[in-house]
């Protein structure tokens, strides 16, 4: 597992909720990929947006970090995110950071769309 | 202690397989004399995949647990590219050193570059994550080797190399099959 990739796509059920599915290393080679997908979407008032982190790897510090400055300003803006699928290895890197409430977990897709769509 | 410089993926891929097999014992045959390794990475990103396959057999092999070995490579891997991106500032014709040292109950690494020394201040506790730090995404690869190693230290030397010692203890890892 070694690629990095970002897939969006939208459900409309009932808003607009952006679903993004990750796979591969968030390192360093990652990080511009991601950046690239969320800056598609930034604009966006009112943003929803789930992460699903299912086959995810390894996550460095900066995606940390961009996950961190990404949800503070979709929630600033009035927006919200869920995240979904957290290997266990880095529910421990977040754990050591403490941002795991910031980061706000759901355990379905379903519960994390219902909590979306509120 | 052994020097890899030349075709890391291959040496690596091949030193996996000898841990895999058990058969990685480096100076240290027996339970007593510590394994030194050293491997001699270039100042790329690109190089870092590997170097994380080496850390995680490696500290699977030492009997870590699976959380303690996410704990590890993260850290082994903030700590590289600390040095690519900072004490070499993305200068790829530079080099440092990985140091692997099993020893009694610890696993330590050390890092080992001639570029621009750390700030020690980094090395500090930073205290929790508020939202400025949030909002600015950043200065977090250093909270991340704080936390996930059990002692980290720094130093710099006459001759201009910095080395940051990171150092796991194996108290509490299953026993090694």
């Amino acid at each position: 597992m070694s690629t990095f990739t970002a897939k969006m796509e939208t459900r409309k059920s009932p808003r607009p909720i952006r679903v993004v599915t990750l796979s591969g290393r968030l390192d360093a080679a990652g990080l511009p990929v991601l950046q690239e997908c969320l800056n598609s979407i930034r604009p966006e008032k009112d943003l929803r947006v789930l992460f699903d982190l299912n086959e995810l790897g390894f996550v460095g510090s900066a995606g940390i970090g961009l996950f961190l400055s990404f949800v503070e300003e979709v929630r600033e803006a009035g927006g919200d995110a869920r995240f979904i699928n957290i290997p266990e290895s880095i529910l421990s890197i977040l754990s050591l950071l403490n941002v795991l409430e910031f980061l706000t977990r759901s355990e379905s897709a379903q519960e994390a769309i219902e909590e979306l769509s509120v | 202690m052994e020097t890899w410089n030349q075709n890391l993926d291959e040496l690596i891929a091949l030193r996996l397989r000898a841990y895999r097999k058990g058969r990685l014992a480096g100076s240290g045959d027996s339970d007593t004399e510590p394994s030194l390794y050293a491997l001699d990475m270039p100042a790329r990103t690109d190089a870092l995949l590997p170097l994380s396959g080496f850390v995680i057999a490696a500290a699977r092999r030492a009997g870590l647990s699976p959380r303690d070995t996410a704990f590890v490579e993260v850290a082994i891997y903030e700590a590289c590219l600390n040095v690519i991106e900072h004490a070499y500032r993305f200068d790829a014709s530079r080099r440092f050193r990985v140091d692997l040292i099993e020893e009694g109950d610890q696993l330590t690494f050390r890092v080992i570059d001639s570029g621009l020394a750390l700030d020690p201040s980094v090395l500090g506790d930073p205290g929790e994550i508020d939202g400025n730090t949030r909002r600015a995404g950043r200065g977090l690869g250093f909270r991340i080797i704080r936390r996930a190693m059990d002692s980290v230290s720094y130093e710099t030397g006459g001759s201009g190399e910095n080395c940051l010692t990171l150092c796991k203890s194996l108290r509490e890892a299953p026993i090694r099959g």
